[in-house]
């Protein structure tokens, strides 16, 4: 179970001497929680390059708990020569999750059997998938994605939404920059970003949700995030089984 | 850290924009070293010198070699742009580094003059310094921070020209003048000498961490 928390507290930049990007923007991401910021505007991957920690802001503070993966809108001019494999172990090893091989299976989840060819030989699209399995390689606590769906294909587009959705059940905290609208399935609140300030709403078609802290039976303890629909069963079932129930909250 | 380092010495020589100023630099050992190049210190002054502006160039080499995507997805895997620029500073260092040695080693081997080991400690020094001071004035003039290739190559050559012409400009300056003499100084205006171009050096790279984290 990952425990990723995402934290902005009034930040503001702006590059060089000109007009502020972002204007005193405070948002919280908790444990299990997506949101997706829209608006068509460079604000939305400055707010992204703070977050995942490229970038720091000019005021204010971006803090996130845990280790962060980051996919980039772009992917132009990838280093030459190097495999997708030899850049996904390199991600995995200077991140510190040493497993290369999630990212590959990852790959392959995304419809890339083979990840032998350097990285500038690939399509745009695939390239995509390469850089989304160094995203979600590892179980990161964090997860920045900016313009996810952009180059890929339906069934990728389908995989990447269940990638974010499991993440954030396992307890990812998840920021999307995403102009598409596709990512409104998974997200559990969205932001659009006007006149430099971020407006944060509840999303309407994600269900609440919410997280138990329990133990079952034995005494094993117990942490995740459901829906909100979920909640009586699992409830019921850890209590008719001899459990305990610590807390129960829910997931913003 | 170290699979770092080595991802962009990988990426430098895929790359293969580092072969000119290397070569370059080898065949400037392979002129001056062609004759009698003089007393071992004053000798070894034009190849630190030498190295300065090279290892700038590698710094600027480094961060040139993945285009901002993938330096971003670097920074974060990292854990911040100032571990990547400490990064790329070691990448750029160890090619600076290989140099000094064999500069060092050629003029040992080949000049005709004695190198008692307290002048190859020396030698050394005003070696290491330089590449130093080279990496943290590449930092200056390469991404995140936005200077164009003309305007850091003319950055370089005019710190270069200053730090020639006038003696007290580090990093080359004191070096030429203070150790570029017979009989050779003290101690103590060695260590001075060689620290301040170290100094230099580190403080550039400070320098450059703090705008580099703000910058596009």
């Amino acid at each position: 179970m990952r425990r990723g928390s995402l934290r902005l507290d009034g930040v503001w930049h702006a590059y060089g001497n000109a007009t502020p990007v972002l204007a005193d923007v405070s948002v919280a991401i908790e444990p299990g929680e997506v949101l997706v910021v829209h608006g068509r505007n460079g604000a939305g991957k400055t707010l992204l390059r703070i977050a995942a920690g490229v970038l720091r802001p000019r005021a204010g503070t971006a803090k996130h708990n845990g280790r962060v993966g980051y996919l980039p809108q772009r992917s132009d001019d990838p280093p030459p020569r190097l495999s997708a494999a030899a850049w996904l172990s390199t991600v995995a090893r200077t991140s510190g999750a040493t497993a290369t091989r999630d990212r590959l299976d990852l790959l392959r989840m995304l419809g890339v059997e083979s990840a032998a060819a350097p990285l500038d030989t690939l399509s745009v699209g695939t390239l995509a998938k390469v850089m989304l399995a160094g995203a979600f390689g590892g179980a990161p606590d964090v997860v920045v994605l900016d313009e996810p769906f952009a180059s890929l294909d339906s069934s990728a587009m389908k995989t990447t939404l269940e990638l974010i959705g499991a993440a954030a059940t396992d307890g990812a905290a998840v920021l999307i920059s995403d102009h598409d609208g596709a990512a409104a399935t998974v997200a559990t609140r969205i932001a659009t970003i006007t006149d430099r300030r971020l407006d944060v709403q509840r999303a309407a078609s994600r269900p609440a949700r919410v997280r138990i802290v329990a133990a079952d039976g034995k005494g094993s303890p117990i942490d995740v995030i459901v829906d909100a629909a979920a909640r009586d069963p699992l409830l019921m079932q850890l209590l008719s089984n001899g459990g305990s129930i610590f807390r129960v909250e829910e997931v913003r | 850290m170290t699979t770092a380092v080595s991802y962009y010495l990988r990426l430098l020589a895929y790359r293969q924009s580092a072969i000119p100023p290397v070569l370059l630099y080898l065949a400037l050992l392979g002129m001056i070293f062609a004759s009698d190049a003089g007393p071992a210190v004053p000798a070894a002054t034009a190849t630190a010198v030498a190295l300065m502006p090279l290892c700038a160039w590698l710094m600027r080499l480094c961060a040139v070699s993945e285009a901002r995507p993938f330096a971003d997805i670097t920074a974060v895997a990292l854990g911040g742009v100032t571990r990547r620029l400490a990064v790329r500073a070691l990448a750029a260092s160890s090619v600076g580094v290989g140099l000094a040695a064999i500069a060092v080693a050629w003029s040992v081997i080949v000049n005709p003059h004695p190198y008692p080991a307290a002048t190859v400690l020396i030698i050394v020094g005003m070696h290491l310094a330089q590449v130093i001071a080279g990496v943290g004035v590449g930092a200056l003039v390469s991404p995140p921070l936005r200077v164009t290739p003309g305007a850091a190559v003319l950055a370089i050559a005019a710190l270069v020209l200053v730090s020639l012409l006038v003696r007290w400009v580090p990093p080359l300056g004191p070096m030429l003048y203070n150790l570029d003499r017979t009989p050779v100084p003290s101690p103590m205006t060695l260590l001075v000498t060689i620290g301040q171009a170290a100094i230099l050096g580190t403080a550039a790279l400070a320098l450059a961490a703090l705008r580099g984290s703000s910058a596009r």
